[in-house]
């Protein structure tokens, strides 16, 4: 496990800090398993997103390199439309930067760039921001002039998705403007979550599936169901609730508590590790291959 | 009887649809909030 993704340093605190008062061995184990468990999801999370981009690539890009981006409606319906080319070009450019918004937040996560090399830290932030408001506006775009599927409520919980990137990434934007790091980085995790929404849209709904033996509380053939629709807003809503609730534990809680956040996070990486294993299998491996 | 048919029974109600949207309401209004006031402190 990399101790480079340390969340301790991510919030801007050492990561050897360890509480003094008390420091009985609750209180050392909770102050070192809080930011291991963190540290897990990390680089599970980053592992997972890596293979994201590798699938992107290797459909997509060799799709469009091949000059045969009709091929993208076998995953995204309407994805290409012959002859839109405005469109057409959207749609391009929000695939190209789905890859390249993810290897920026890799970049952007490693504490030894921001330690080391804080200009590049700066610049690759901007690029990030800059990307985050790209896709978000793209997203927003494609959600409003395109036939996309599934129904309103997964279209209102996408375009609600896409207000909140462009928020956060304005906050974190200014935040790093003005100086003042440790807010800026609590809003550049928010934002890197929300724009992480719709990976956690494809490996929740891949984990719900394995985990149900199948389809469950929606229609495979529409696409619409209750559980989309939840599913949806979770997306976003849920990785956002857990990091506030991270925050507040390693700030303020006591160890007990920070020990239960500890084995929350821990679940919730394995759970990570299951949607991410089943989206490669069933999803993304079989296109990668020609599928 | 399968998980898989007792979840899909359990969500095959229409009216749960509503559900997710208005829990997503609040949620919205805490976010839109908290960032409105961190701009806000950024320029009081």
């Amino acid at each position: 496990m990399p101790s480079s993704f340390s969340p301790a340093t991510l919030a801007g605190q050492p990561s050897s800090v360890v509480p003094l008062a008390g420091a009985d061995a609750l209180s050392r184990l909770a102050g070192r398993a809080l930011p291991w468990a963190a540290s897990a999801w990390c680089a599970v999370a980053v592992a997972g997103q890596l293979m994201f981009t590798a699938y992107v690539l290797s459909f997509y890009g060799r799709a469009a390199v091949a000059g045969q981006p009709e091929q993208w409606n076998k995953v995204l319906p309407h994805g290409w439309v012959p002859g839109d080319t405005p469109a057409n070009l959207v749609t391009g450019l929000h695939l190209l930067f789905t890859v390249l918004i993810i290897l920026s937040a890799v970049v952007q996560l490693l504490p030894v760039v921001r330690r080391r090399w804080p200009a590049l830290h700066r610049w690759n932030g901007r690029f990030y921001v800059v990307s985050a408001l790209l896709m978000a506006s793209s997203g927003l775009l494609m959600i409003t002039t395109r036939k996309t599927v599934g129904d309103w409520p997964q279209h209102l919980a996408i375009g609600l998705n896409g207000v909140l990137i462009i928020a956060f990434a304005l906050v974190a934007w200014r935040l790093a403007v003005a100086r003042r790091f440790e807010q800026h980085r609590r809003w550049a995790l928010r934002l890197f979550l929300a724009v992480s929404g719709v990976w956690f849209f494809r490996i929740g709904l891949m984990a719900w599936i394995v985990l149900n033996q199948g389809p469950a509380g929606f229609d495979p053939e529409t696409f619409t169901g209750p559980f989309l629709s939840f599913l949806g807003f979770a997306q976003y809503l849920l990785p956002l609730a857990v990091l506030e609730a991270y925050f507040r534990s390693r700030a303020q809680a006591g160890p007990r508590v920070r020990l239960a956040m500890a084995a929350g996070l821990a679940g919730l990486t394995l759970l990570t590790a299951l949607g991410i294993g089943a989206a490669t299998l069933i999803m993304w491996l079989p296109k990668m291959h020609g599928g | 009887m399968t998980t898989h048919h007792i979840v899909a029974g359990l969500l095959s109600q229409s009216e749960l649809l509503a559900i997710p949207v208005l829990l997503a309401v609040p949620a919205m209004l805490y976010w839109l909030t908290r960032v409105l006031r961190a701009l806000r402190r950024l320029h009081p």
